[in-house]
C-alpha cells in the first residue's frame, strides 16, 4: 500500500504544493526559496532568499490559461540575463499540462513567446547550427539570428531539472518570425525548442491578468512579426488602381494622340493670319510653336480668333484668354520661359469650327522663323500621371516599412550568414522595379 | 473466448493477443495454442488524463489506429505508457506516450552501428544515429491486450537514438533481448479521435 505523505520544506516546513507532472525534479519553497531536490527526499540544493527581483511580472507561479487550446498551469519560473548586455533580461514561465506535456511561456519587455520542445530539428552540432545559413525544420527555414550566453537570476516554483543561481546556458536564436526555434546548450545536453511571437493581449486575457498589470511591447523583438495591415491593403489596392489608371492612361494617349489641322512656317517679315477647322472639340487642341532659337521664338506674338472674335493671346511676356461676349480678360495664364525654342499650347476649345491663328513678328528686323502645327484632339494625361504617381507612393510605403524592419532586424542580428540581403521576404520587388521603370516612361512620353 | 476465472466473455480484438486483462475481473489471461490460462490478477492502474483511450479509434497523419493495450512503466516521479495499437491493415504499433511526448513506432529489423545498446552514451554519433536518450522504468501494470506476455515489476531498459528531422529508432534491452522499433515524434495536437 502506497504512503499519503504530506509534503513541506525541508529549510522551513512550509507547505509545498506541487503543480507539474513526474518531470519535475526541484521545487523552490515560496517562503524560505530554497530550491530541494524532489528525486532525493527534497533535499536543500541551494536557496535564492537574498536574491530580490527588482520589478514584478504579470504572471506568477499557479495561474491558470488556455493557450493553443491547451489548458496550463504555471508551474515555475526562471529569470535570466545575458552574460555580455547585462541590460537583457527575461524570465520563463514552465507551463504544464496532464494531457500535452511541458511548455514554455517567455516574457521578455512585454513580448510574449510560446515555446514548447522541438523534436525534428535536423543532427546538427552546436557549432554546425551557427554556421548555417539556413536551417529547414518541418518545411520552413530559419535563419540562425543570434548566440548568446545567459546565467540564471531567479528561480521560483517547480522546474524539470535543478536551477542554480549563476548556472550559465549557451543559446541559439533561429528566426523565422513569427515562428523561431531556440537551440539550448546546458553543458550536458542541447535541446531544442519551437517558438512562436503571442499577442500580448490574447496571452493576458487567457491568464486573466488584471489591466494594470498587462505591460505593452515597445521595443523591437526579432520574432515580432512586421504587421502593417492597413498599409498592406493600401498597397495592394494602389497596385490594382495603378494598372487601372495605367491603362486608362494608354486608351486616353492613343484615342487622343491628335489630327493635324494646320502647318505653316512664319517669318520675321510678315504677319499671316492662318486658317484651320476644327471638326471636333474631343481633348484639348495644341499648337506646337518651334523655332531655330530663343531669340527667334520671342519675337512673335499669337493671337487666336474665333467668328473674328479674340479668344487668346500670346507672347513672351503675357498669356491671356478672353471671354468672346465681353471681349474682356477671363483668364490670365503663364507664359514660356525666355530662353525656350519651342513650346506646346494646350487649349481647351470648346466649340468646332474656322478658327484664324495670327502670328505676328515683333521686330522685322530679327532673322526668325516659326513652324506651327495645330492639332486637335489631343489628350493630355497629367492629372492621370499625377494619380499614378500617387499611387505608386502608397504602394511603395509598405514595402518602405518592410525595408527599415528588415533593415532593424539585420542591424540586432548577431550570427552573419552568407546568401542573404535585407531585401529577403519583399516578394514584390520585382513589382516595385516594374512600376518605377513604368513612371519613368510616362514622364518620357508626357514630357512636353 | 471466456476468462477462466470469471467466465466472462473476453474482448479480443487482435490476431496475435497474448496478454489480456478481463474487463470483469481483472484477471491476467494467457493466451496459447492450449487456450486461456490464468497467470494473476492485473495491477489496477491509477486512472490518469490522456489523449488516448482503450478501444477508441484516433487518427495520426490521417491513418486510424485502434488503441487495444497499454503498458505503465514508472520512472523517477513520474511514468510513461506504451500503447499498443493496431493499425488499418491490422499491422502492430507501438505509441509512447511521456507526459505530452508522443512516439508513434513500429517493430524492425534494422542493423545498427554498435554491439550492444549497453555501450550506448547520450551525446554521442553511431554513424547516421545520435543517442539522445538512455532510460530504465520499472513496469507497473497493463490494461487491455497486448502482443506478448510482460514481467510486472520488472526493470525495461531502452535507448533513443535520434536519425534528425523527428525520425527515431528505439532499442529496448530487457532480460538480454533486443528489440528494435522505429518511428516519429508525433505533434500531440494531430492526434484526433476518428468518432469525435
Amino acid at each position: 500500500m502506497s504512503k499519503i505523505q504530506s509534503i513541506k520544506c525541508t529549510n522551513c516546513a512550509a507547505p509545498l504544493t506541487l503543480l507539474g507532472g513526474g518531470r519535475v525534479e526541484s521545487i523552490t519553497c515560496s517562503y524560505c526559496k530554497s530550491v530541494l531536490d524532489l528525486n532525493d527526499n527534497y533535499k536543500v540544493l541551494s536557496n535564492f532568499k537574498n536574491v530580490k527581483m527588482s520589478y514584478s511580472l504579470p504572471f506568477e507561479v499557479g495561474m491558470r490559461g488556455k493557450l493553443k487550446g491547451i489548458d496550463y498551469t504555471i508551474i515555475g519560473r526562471v529569470s535570466y540575463k545575458d552574460t555580455l548586455y547585462v541590460e537583457s533580461t527575461w524570465s520563463d514561465f514552465l507551463l504544464f499540462s496532464p494531457l500535452y506535456g511541458y511548455a514554455w511561456l517567455t516574457y521578455e519587455q512585454g513580448h510574449l513567446i510560446y515555446s514548447k520542445r522541438n523534436r525534428t530539428f535536423p543532427n546538427l552540432t552546436w557549432d554546425e547550427i551557427g554556421n548555417q545559413s539556413l536551417v529547414m525544420v518541418d518545411g520552413k527555414s530559419y535563419k540562425p539570428y543570434d548566440a548568446y550566453t545567459a546565467k540564471i537570476t531567479y528561480v521560483e516554483g517547480e522546474l524539470t531539472w535543478v536551477a542554480k543561481y549563476g548556472d550559465k546556458i549557451n543559446y541559439i536564436d533561429l528566426i523565422a518570425p513569427p515562428h523561431g526555434i531556440t537551440a539550448e546548450n546546458n553543458g550536458k545536453e542541447i535541446e531544442f525548442y519551437n517558438d512562436e511571437y503571442m499577442d500580448s493581449n490574447e496571452v493576458y486575457e487567457a491568464f486573466s491578468i488584471a489591466e494594470e498589470k498587462r505591460d505593452g511591447a515597445e521595443a523591437f523583438h526579432p520574432l515580432k512579426p512586421f504587421k502593417r495591415p492597413f498599409l498592406k491593403a493600401l498597397s495592394t489596392v494602389s497596385l490594382w488602381f495603378m494598372v487601372i489608371v495605367a491603362l486608362l492612361m494608354m486608351a486616353v494617349m492613343f484615342d487622343g494622340s491628335g489630327k493635324s489641322v494646320a502647318h505653316f512656317r512664319v517669318d520675321n517679315n510678315t504677319s499671316i493670319k492662318e486658317p484651320f477647322t476644327l471638326s471636333s472639340t474631343k481633348y484639348l487642341t495644341t499648337i506646337h510653336i518651334k523655332a531655330d532659337s530663343a531669340k527667334a521664338l520671342n519675337n512673335f506674338n499669337m493671337k487666336l480668333f474665333k467668328d473674328e472674335k479674340l479668344i487668346f493671346s500670346l507672347t513672351q511676356k503675357n498669356a491671356y484668354i478672353f471671354d468672346p461676349m465681353t471681349n474682356k480678360v477671363s483668364k490670365r495664364l503663364s507664359t514660356w520661359e525666355r530662353r525656350a525654342k519651342e513650346i506646346m499650347v494646350y487649349l481647351d476649345l470648346d466649340k468646332s469650327g474656322v478658327y484664324q491663328l495670327l502670328v505676328s513678328p515683333i521686330d522685322s528686323a530679327i532673322n526668325s522663323k516659326l513652324n506651327i502645327t495645330v492639332k486637335e484632339k489631343c489628350s493630355r494625361v497629367n492629372y492621370l500621371f499625377m494619380f499614378g504617381f500617387l499611387l505608386l507612393i502608397f504602394y511603395l510605403l509598405y514595402y518602405f516599412f518592410v525595408w527599415r524592419y528588415k533593415q532593424k532586424l539585420a542591424s540586432e542580428k548577431e550570427i552573419d550568414s552568407d546568401n542573404e540581403s535585407i531585401f529577403d521576404g519583399i516578394a514584390n520587388w520585382g513589382q516595385v522595379i516594374f512600376w518605377v521603370l513604368f513612371v519613368i516612361f510616362i514622364f518620357f512620353i508626357d514630357g512636353d | 473466448m471466456n476468462c477462466p476465472q470469471c467466465g466472462d466473455a473476453l474482448d479480443i480484438y487482435f490476431k496475435w493477443t497474448k496478454l489480456v486483462e478481463c474487463r470483469s475481473c481483472k484477471s491476467s489471461i494467457f493466451l496459447s495454442d492450449e487456450g486461456a490460462k490464468l497467470i494473476g490478477k492485473a495491477s489496477t492502474l491509477s486512472p490518469e488524463p490522456s489523449l488516448i483511450k482503450l478501444h477508441e479509434a484516433i487518427t495520426i497523419d490521417n491513418k486510424n489506429y485502434l488503441p487495444l493495450g497499454k503498458i505503465r512503466y514508472a520512472y523517477g516521479r513520474g511514468f510513461w505508457e506504451e500503447w499498443f495499437l493496431k493499425g488499418e491493415s491490422n499491422q502492430e504499433f507501438w505509441l509512447s506516450v511521456d507526459e505530452g511526448d508522443f512516439v508513434l513506432e513500429k517493430r524492425t529489423e534494422i542493423s545498427l552501428p554498435f554491439k550492444s545498446p549497453r555501450v550506448v552514451r547520450v551525446g554521442r554519433r553511431y554513424g547516421s544515429y545520435l543517442a539522445t536518450e538512455v532510460g530504465e522504468g520499472r513496469c507497473v501494470g497493463f490494461e487491455g491486450e497486448l502482443p506478448f506476455s510482460i514481467n510486472i515489476g520488472k526493470t525495461h531498459h531502452y535507448i533513443h537514438l535520434s536519425k534528425g528531422g523527428g525520425n527515431l529508432v528505439t532499442v529496448e534491452f530487457t532480460d538480454g533481448v533486443d528489440k528494435i522499433f522505429q518511428g516519429k515524434w508525433i505533434d500531440p495536437l494531430t492526434i484526433k479521435s476518428v468518432y469525435s
